[in-house]
């Protein structure tokens, strides 16, 4: 099984400054400040914590790139990857729901327990990456992704 | 509730929900990654009109209809992935160039499309990511 990392936060040491900040602040500016400044960290707390880092590992070589969900709990968003051999790629992905719980009364989907997606990386002139990839809710999952040169790769996130 | 504001906030709600307007995503050969344009008009509707223009300049000229996702998966590559508490359709485009397209898109139900992909008629595959 392969290792698979999980960034906590897009920039953690910007994230760390932050909190930093919050605590200063209160000293210097008092409760409704205070108030303020920790709805703006929870609402960036959560946005540095769904970030999501995988490796794309190439099927033919002992060699791995990397590739970041940028909201990897959100169901479409940015993705950011740097192949194994140093090619940089932006993209996005998208799912539909895979397992769900359904609200008896309503028949509508409560929950998605897992998603199937897909991934679109355009790397250098001309070169794309495309992923078919599963995840559970909490934003892990793995994958298959074939790009336009012929190569093929597993994606663990 | 005034009247006017609430027109405005079901068009708004309508448009959100994909039941009106139009979803427009960038189409990318897997063959030479050049890059196309798939329109598609009510992406939340169940049938509805397509369009597109190719890296070639040719515009192209379709519907989509939904489908059952078993038979959906029959049609798409091993990457594409339909599953059953989401909606699968199937479009075809024909362009002025002569080349037809045969898509299948994924898209939550009621909502607009996920992602999809089309093949023409010489094998090209071309991926798509709303």
């Amino acid at each position: 099984m392969a290792s698979v990392a999980i960034r906590v936060a897009l920039n953690t040491a910007w994230c760390f400054e932050m909190s930093l900040f919050g605590k200063s602040s209160r000293a210097i500016l008092g409760p409704l400040p205070s108030l303020l400044t920790l709805l703006t960290l929870t609402a960036l707390a959560s946005s540095c914590a769904s970030a999501r880092e995988g490796y794309l590992y190439d099927s033919k070589a002992p060699r791995k790139g990397s590739i970041v969900f940028q909201d990897a709990r959100a169901t479409s968003g940015n993705l950011v990857a740097e192949l194994a051999d140093g090619e940089r790629c932006t993209g996005k992905f998208n799912t539909i729901p895979d397992d769900v719980e359904m609200d008896n009364e309503t028949g509508r989907v409560d929950r998605e327990d897992s998603q199937v997606g897909m991934a679109l990386l355009q790397c250098g002139t001309q070169h794309i990456v495309r992923c078919g990839f599963q995840r559970d809710h909490g934003g892990a999952g793995y994958g298959h992704c074939s790009d336009t040169a012929g190569r093929h790769f597993d994606l663990y996130f | 509730m005034n009247p006017k504001l609430g027109g405005l906030s079901l068009i708004g709600g309508l448009l959100l929900s994909g039941c009106i307007g139009s979803q427009q995503g960038q189409m990318y050969s897997m063959k030479d990654g050049s890059s196309a344009t798939l329109v598609v008009d009510n992406p939340g509707a169940s049938a509805g009109a397509v369009s597109g223009k190719l890296a070639s300049g040719a515009s192209c000229h379709g519907s989509f209809s939904t489908l059952d996702p078993s038979n959906a998966k029959k049609l798409a590559s091993p990457e594409m992935v339909f599953t059953e508490n989401a909606s699968a359709s199937v479009a075809v485009l024909s362009c002025d160039s002569g080349t037809v397209l045969r898509c299948t898109l994924a898209r939550r139900t009621g909502e607009s499309f996920s992602y999809g992909e089309c093949r023409d008629q010489g094998g090209t595959q071309y991926s798509m990511v709303f």
